[in-house]
């Protein structure tokens, strides 16, 4: 257990979630620069931590805001993230520290997950120097780590009268991008609708670290922050809480390499694996030529059109599917094809898409008979 | 884009900094959300997401002018569930409405 906390990984993964949390920390320096200039007004009631704090002022939210901004820019592009990460977590630690009305939950994580990415050193990948570098493996854990305990907590404290009978809903779902409609607003609507969103942030909390349940966790995570944000009040707020859970994600996918064996003479299968590649940001994609010397898996799984190895073989629109689930920017909404009926659809599209191209080991015998376990 | 896989020296490396660290991590993380389970209404780092309703009381400013409905917007910077408005807002309305006599809500009133 403990070697395995400290073995080097793959960075990109984390890279990718400096990348999300940095942009949300953009978007946010916004809000604070709102909050911090209307703590500096007059006639706005102040409540800092201490007496001895410096109260809110103009000059002051312009330093902390300018710098929260300049540092969240460097901190995304992956600039000196030993440097640009603490100066960020500072930013955001003062906005925290000069009044109680400066706190939000997104904000409290958001230093959290600067403090543990900067931690990970997760400027070693995906970065502007364009050279990336193994991490260890622990702090990476403790993100994923705090995914769980966000999802958990904010569950856990929903097990009361007042949010399982819908009345915290009631006073907040409708008024964001788009409106709830008005005849849903019933209690009994309502109450599911809580029910529901304690299920699902349980679920997500729990079954993330499950490889088998993990596309349906993410589906559910996907669908419970979209909700969120454009149903609910503080549209803004609410996006960068979504940025910041939604960037966690990818650090669960398995970390060994997807393998695709892929038939060179299908235009097809070419055409596919070429896409695949350009999307292919967390370098997760394999393409072995079926019938290349370095294609030692071909006596495992014959008649390749295009096959993806990983934790067994699938074929044809599964491949497909489990390819996007690893992809950038796919990998959120990927899981969607597995839902019945999108996935039948998915493997007649795939099967007639075949055919067309008229992929000579792409279109197998058992093709014919609808098999969906073919290319 | 290439990865090195030189061999990395750092202390992130020491088993016995991992164990710390997670330690630590763990304790807080635990530690102050289940100790804010025991308090009442929503309170700050719990990660107590939109887990409980608490609506604003209506706070009216008595002047020599007549009584004033007091809009949140014009001065609370922002009103979140985990702060109690009727123990801080009172006094600093009495502070900065010069001409108010008194501040009264639901549940109170405080002379200026």
């Amino acid at each position: 257990m403990l070697t395995s906390l400290t073995s080097s990984i793959d960075p990109r993964p984390l890279g990718l979630a400096r990348i999300i949390i940095g942009i949300a920390a953009v978007i946010r320096s916004y809000v604070a620069w709102r909050v911090l200039s209307r703590l500096a007004e007059p006639e706005v009631l102040k409540i800092p931590y201490a007496e001895w704090l410096p109260e809110p002022s103009l000059g002051l939210a312009i330093s902390v805001v300018g710098v929260w901004a300049v540092a969240a820019v460097l901190f995304t592009i992956g600039w000196r993230v030993a440097l640009s990460g603490p100066i960020l977590l500072g930013a955001i630690v003062i906005t925290l520290s000069l009044d109680e009305q400066a706190y939000s939950n997104h904000l409290y994580l958001m230093a959290w997950l600067v403090l543990l990415l900067t931690l990970a050193s997760a400027g070693s990948g995906i970065n502007i120097a364009r050279q990336d570098r193994l991490i260890v493996r622990w702090p990476v854990f403790l993100i994923m780590l705090q995914a769980s305990l966000v999802y958990g907590f904010s569950a856990f404290t929903k097990f009361n009268e007042s949010f399982l009978s819908g009345s915290v809903l009631a006073s907040t779902l409708g008024r964001g991008v788009i409106p709830f409609p008005e005849r849903l607003i019933t209690p009994q609507v309502l109450s599911l609708v809580a029910a529901g969103v304690v299920f699902v942030e349980l679920f997500v909390a729990i079954f993330l670290w499950r490889r088998r349940l993990r596309p349906i966790a993410f589906l559910l995570g996907l669908a419970l922050h979209l909700s969120i944000t454009l149903l609910m009040t503080d549209t803004l707020e609410l996006l960068v809480f979504s940025l910041e859970m939604m960037a966690i994600y990818p650090l669960f996918l398995s970390r060994s390499k997807l393998i695709v064996i892929f038939d060179g003479e299908c235009a097809s299968c070419r055409r596919w694996v070429s896409r695949l590649k350009q999307i292919d940001v967390l370098h997760v994609l394999d393409p072995v030529l079926s019938g290349a010397p370095s294609s030692p898996l071909e006596a495992t799984y014959p008649e390749p059109a295009l096959q993806l190895v990983h934790h067994g073989a699938s074929k044809g629109f599964r491949a497909m599917t489990l390819a996007l689930e690893h992809l950038v920017p796919t990998l959120w909404v990927a899981p969607i094809l597995r839902l019945p009926g999108v996935r039948n659809l998915g493997e007649w599209w795939y099967r007639s898409q075949a055919r067309r191209a008229r992929c000579p080991a792409g279109i197998p015998t058992n093709l014919e008979r609808g098999s969906v376990s073919a290319v | 884009m290439t990865i090195r896989f030189g061999r990395m020296k750092d202390w992130r490396e020491s088993p016995l900094a991992a164990l710390l660290l997670i330690a630590v991590f763990v304790v807080i993380q635990l530690g102050i959300p289940i100790s804010r389970l025991s308090e009442e209404g929503p309170r700050r780092f719990g990660w107590q997401m939109f887990s409980v309703a608490r609506g604003a009381p209506t706070f009216v400013a008595h002047t020599t002018s007549g009584d004033i409905e007091i809009e949140l917007v014009d001065f609370v910077a922002r009103a979140r569930g985990d702060i109690d408005l009727e123990e801080v807002l009172p006094t600093h309305l009495c502070n900065v409405l010069s001409d108010a006599n008194s501040v009264s809500w639901e549940n109170g009133q405080l002379e200026c």
